[in-house]
């Protein structure tokens, strides 16, 4: 099991969980409202984008060019 | 630096098709909106490259999964979109043009400057052709417009990019059966010079309100996007001097199919371009035999 891709699913899926599918009003009154709402949703976005790739190099084994 | 520079080019021909066709359709194109598009993109596809590799599967993976993850960037950030300017993209069916169209971007740099896959699934895109084309002709308006997937196209253009799709199919599926040569680079050159010459036509003669100050740069995409495609399936066809003649048909029917698409089309006007296209590839010495 490659524990960088792990590690990177779960620290991904966590950001992309808070600042991509929770309500902004919940986010904030939980004192995560950092910056403007759209740069937190883009924040979430890159987490979902590191939770997607290490779950895929997770089940897909690396190859090069 | 190699799978950076890939994704690079990659994003950037996606995004490319991208704008000409928000731009052909005259659809949204907000410098902000296509950054996200552009940032969310790359790092899917250079992500995907460096920590998983470059091929065929991880094309189709990444082309499905950066649309997506830009769809739902889309739908979260709602609440400070400005939605006079952001009314696209509402529909799935969106995402699934979005995927073709960068798995089309992908597939040309591993193809053709990658050179990794030697043998093109040409009988399975055939097939695919084949099914969207006839998706396209024969499912009514009314649901692909529902559905998002009629590509701002008018109810009566939208069977002409069916029968185009099927035209397609049908020259792979030939190309495949009959193992053609596939001339696509020079035929690439060709297209290039053609649709410089037809587009320089129209600047001078200040034709059919096609070229004005405004639309020159869309209406030399959109003439690029025709005459490549032709230029695909007439070299393709040209590789044999038995098949010359069906290879003329097939530029006379994707021009007849393209141009209704675009604008009311006319026998003299089809009269007109088709010689463009072969006077080009003379020029340009694509194999006759």
């Amino acid at each position: 099991m490659n524990k960088r891709a792990l590690s990177a699913l779960v620290i991904g899926s966590t950001i992309a969980l808070v600042y991509l599918f929770l309500p902004p009003k919940l986010i904030i009154s939980a004192g995560l409202g950092i910056l403007r709402h759209n740069d937190r949703v883009m924040i979430g976005t890159l987490g979902l984008i590191i939770a997607f790739v290490s779950a895929y190099a997770l089940i897909k084994p690396r190859k090069d060019l | 630096m190699k799978k950076a520079l890939f994704s690079l080019i990659v994003t950037f021909l996606m995004n490319s098709l991208d704008v000409i066709y928000h731009l052909l359709t005259h659809t949204a194109v907000h410098l902000n909106y296509v950054a996200v598009k552009f940032t969310v993109i790359f790092l899917v596809v250079y992500l995907v490259s460096r920590h998983v590799g470059i091929g065929l599967q991880e094309g189709i993976v990444s082309a499905l999964a950066g649309p997506m993850i830009f769809y739902m960037y889309y739908v979260a950030a709602t609440p400070t979109l400005d939605r006079t300017l952001f009314v696209l993209d509402e529909n799935v069916g969106y995402v699934l043009v979005h995927s073709a169209a960068l798995f089309i971007a992908y597939w040309f740099m591993l193809v053709h400057v990658l050179k990794e896959p030697a043998d093109f699934p040409k009988k399975q895109f055939a097939l695919l052709f084949g099914v969207i084309g006839a998706f396209y002709l024969f499912t009514p308006f009314t649901f692909l417009e529902q559905t998002g997937l009629h590509l701002e196209l008018t109810a009566s253009q939208s069977p002409f990019l069916g029968l185009f799709l099927l035209l397609l199919g049908l020259t792979l599926f030939i190309v495949d059966k009959y193992d053609l040569k596939y001339n696509l680079i020079p035929a690439f050159f060709a297209a290039l010079l053609a649709a410089l010459f037809e587009v320089g036509a129209h600047m001078l003669l200040r034709t059919l309100g096609l070229v004005n100050e405004l639309h020159v740069f869309s209406s030399f995409a959109y003439v690029f996007v025709i005459l490549v495609a032709t230029m695909i399936v007439s070299s393709a066809w040209l590789s044999s001097r038995t098949t010359a003649a069906l290879s003329l048909l097939t530029a006379v029917l994707l021009e007849i199919a393209f141009f209704n698409a675009a604008m009311p089309s006319n026998p003299l006007f089809v009269a007109l371009h088709t010689p463009i296209i072969y006077l080009s590839q003379a020029i340009l010495k694509v194999p006759y035999e």
